[in-house]
């Protein structure tokens, strides 16, 4: 019994010492917690006002909507009965946030059309449409209009909010954007951590040397770099290939499937004599599918060029930058072990950066989402996710600031990896620490 | 061949080299001979390229070493390895292509190689599935597969088996027929005497001796002589009661072995002389430092004169 009491005692010291433990024991909860700040910090800052001007063609609603004012939520009410292009002119050399018009038979066909500068985020626009949703049955109640409960069950419906910018749904928006960062998070990581596999490879199976005395070893490490991104590439080129296929043949596929289903299951009863015709709402059902399904395709073509564009260029800068990180750990362990200590700190800002890029829908051209699609540690993930948010007519200066700092940063963090990396791959069975990576980077070539 | 002018090399405040200059001459075996951690491989690796001095220069063929030399040069390093995932044949050809070989004439090279070796069934197999052995064979065949003119081995006998370091001793051999120049280091010092024609000695950084073989062989012969007699011990040393030193002696009854050393430049026919008339001789020859003792004694003399 006694000698167990000793092992445990060793098993759990020499773990509980270790400066690995104390870090993560303090990094864990800081993590947690991060991941319910950060969505907070980037709703935070809808603090500044959303001043929505409201065109009434109906003459009736402005008043009542008024009812709804916040301090992070005005209504106003200064062009009457104007073009929706003469509006459109006007607002945009105003400090207000968006347009929404009200068509004179607002009352029977519940749809808003919108126009905005910077998208003011999720939260802001759902809270306009429960607001005029909420006015519409209010108002009727107020008018004393005598209806039936058919007609009431239809003026509870939802109110449709429709874009005039580029007519994108928000719910795409978000879907595309989520998707495209955590698509950029993963590509990143994985081939990131496979230049740092490689060199260690290179490093622990010794063949490094003899590669070194026929190539430069910068040679050695771009081309390595160079070679992984290509891959990278190529997969994001059949990724992207395959999906185009499958959304494009998943609109036949899916619609066949129901009317299918509809036909067997009409079939069905038929046979049982229950039923002659067809459910009208099965069929207004159907249409609306089909409705969504094409606006959805439409949407999805509307985004796909600039995130076509961008997703390549951002994942080019961002890899280059973290793979430069990731070859310098590469270079300077002896053991996948010691990688540890020095993967976290460069782990962190690309979890921080999904963190952000996953929420940024609340917010998307709030002061958290530009800063950090601006710093190029966060940047490729962030921009990302923002872009389908961005117009790019009058936002362009930010998506290409973004890249420019991005590609700088890792043309200096190439250097000072390629400075690690040199001195890193000959230096067999030392313990590579902070201090000894620091003291490399003084060597002379 | 090769010249190295006063090189220096420093990592952070630890110097590795300090004002080492060496001279090889073309088609000569060079020992680099020296304790670990005397700087032999920094050396080394400066020739490659891999590293640069600090300060110094190299000369090869009278032209400052330059990029393009590496190409004429082979470098099996003290660690070596290859990659394991990857098939024999596929990284041979990978190998020799970045020395400067194309495709064509890789490959043409490598089967010719292969075949004498008589790997060449292994073409198609993982490195990982090798032996250390057979690794060793490729590493010795990727290095050599462009002719080098100058071949730079570290080590090279460390960790091949007897076989296989016999099989690389005779390759080295008849490369030098061919007209290499070989580098080799070792810190074995035995086994580079019978091979090198010129050796240097490091030592902490520095240079400490430089030459032939034979000419420093001789610089520190002690003249110490072995004779195998046949007759009697006391007759045996009281012949050579002047002018000699009985260091050892071996042997019972008849036979006897014994290390003489001459004194006052006493010559071997002073010795024979001295000692025909006591006992019947078997055998003389005469007892020649190893390098090791000869390195032991270099670096008392360097101890003693700081």
């Amino acid at each position: 019994m006694s000698k167990i009491k000793l092992i445990i005692a060793r098993e759990y010291w020499t773990r509980v010492r270790k400066p690995s433990f104390i870090i993560m024991s303090i990094l864990g909860p800081l993590f947690i917690a991060a991941t319910f700040i950060i969505p907070l910090l980037i709703k935070a800052n809808n603090f500044k006002t959303v001043y929505v001007q409201v065109v009434d063609y109906s003459h009736v609603y402005h008043k009542y909507i008024r009812v709804y004012n916040t301090k992070h939520l005005v209504y106003l009410n200064e062009y009457a009965d104007q073009d929706i292009d003469k509006v459109i002119e006007k607002f945009k050399n105003s400090e207000d946030t968006v347009v929404a018009w009200l068509q004179p038979d607002f009352m029977k066909s519940p749809s808003i059309k919108v126009y905005h500068k910077d998208h003011p985020g999720l939260n802001t626009m759902t809270k306009l449409k429960n607001d005029f949703q909420d006015m519409r049955l209010k108002a009727t109640v107020m008018q004393g209009e005598n209806i039936n409960l058919a007609d009431l069950d239809k003026r509870l419906s939802t109110v449709i909010v429709e874009y005039l910018d580029e007519g994108v749904e928000l719910k795409v928006k978000i879907f595309i954007g989520v998707a495209a960062g955590i698509l950029m998070y993963v590509l990143i990581m994985l081939y990131g951590v496979q230049v740092m596999r490689g060199i260690m490879e290179e490093k622990t199976s010794r063949i490094v040397e003899v590669i070194i005395s026929s190539v430069k070893p910068l040679q050695l490490l771009y081309g390595k770099i160079i070679g992984i991104a290509l891959t990278g590439l190529t997969q994001f080129v059949i990724l992207i290939s395959l999906l185009l296929i499958l959304i494009s043949s998943s609109k036949t596929l899916f619609m066949e499937s129901v009317v299918e289903k509809a036909n067997v299951q009409i079939t069905a009863l038929q046979s049982q004599g229950q039923v002659t015709m067809t459910d009208p709402d099965e069929e207004q059902k159907q249409t609306v599918t089909d409705k969504e399904l094409d606006q959805y395709l439409a949407d999805l073509k509307t985004l796909a060029p600039k995130m076509l564009l961008f997703f390549p260029l951002f994942f080019m800068g961002g890899y280059l930058l973290y793979s430069s990180f990731y070859a310098a750990i590469g270079a300077a362990v002896d053991s996948e072990t010691e990688t540890q200590q020095f993967v976290l700190p460069v782990t962190i800002p690309i979890i921080v950066g999904i963190l952000i890029a996953t929420n940024i829908f609340e917010n998307p051209n709030g002061d958290l989402a530009f800063w950090t699609s601006i710093i190029p540690l966060t940047s490729p993930i962030v921009m990302l996710a923002r872009l389908p948010f961005m117009d790019l007519s009058t936002q362009w200066w930010e998506v290409l600031l973004s890249l420019l700092i991005l590609y700088a940063t890792f043309v200096f963090t190439t250097k000072l990896a390629a400075k690690i990396y040199r001195t890193g791959i000959l230096m067999y069975g030392q313990k590579a620490s902070y201090r000894s990576i620091m003291k490399w980077l003084r060597y002379k070539n | 061949m090769l010249k190295v002018d006063n090189i220096d090399k420093f990592y952070g405040d630890y110097q590795a080299l300090s004002n080492v200059s060496i001279f090889i001459p073309e088609k000569c075996i060079y020992g680099l001979l020296g304790p670990n951690g005397a700087g032999k491989t920094s050396l080394l690796r400066i020739i490659n390229q891999i590293t640069a001095p600090d300060t110094g220069t190299i000369t090869l063929h009278g032209q400052p070493l330059e990029r393009k030399h590496c190409d004429i040069i082979g470098y099996l390093p003290e660690e070596r390895g290859l990659y394991r995932k990857m098939k024999v044949g596929e990284q041979a050809m990978y190998l020799a292509q970045l020395k400067g070989l194309d495709k064509f004439e890789a490959k043409k090279r490598l089967l010719h190689w292969f075949d004498k070796f008589e790997i060449t069934s292994w073409w198609d197999r993982k490195v990982e599935d090798l032996s250390k052995g057979m690794q060793q064979k490729i590493q010795f065949i990727v290095t050599v597969i462009h002719e080098p003119k100058l071949l730079i081995l570290d080590e090279p006998f460390s960790g091949f088996d007897p076989i296989n370091a016999e099989l690389i001793k005779n390759e080295i051999l008849q490369l030098r027929k061919s007209g290499a120049t070989i580098i080799f280091s070792t810190h074995n010092m035995k086994s580079v005497e019978e091979m090198c024609d010129k050796i240097a000695l490091i030592h902490r950084s520095k240079k400490i001796l430089e030459g032939k073989v034979e000419t420093i062989k001789n610089k520190y012969r002690a003249d110490l002589y072995e004779i195998v007699f046949e007759g009697n011990m006391i007759s045996f040393t009281t012949a050579l009661w002047a002018g000699y030193t009985l260091v050892k002696h071996e042997g019972e009854k008849n036979n006897f072995k014994a290390i003489i050393k001459c004194d006052n430049n006493q010559s071997i026919n002073d010795l024979l002389n001295a000692i025909l008339p006591s006992v019947k001789i078997k055998s003389v020859i005469e007892v020649l430092p190893s390098m090791h003792d000869i390195f032991i004694q270099k670096v008392k003399e360097i101890n003693e004169q700081n």
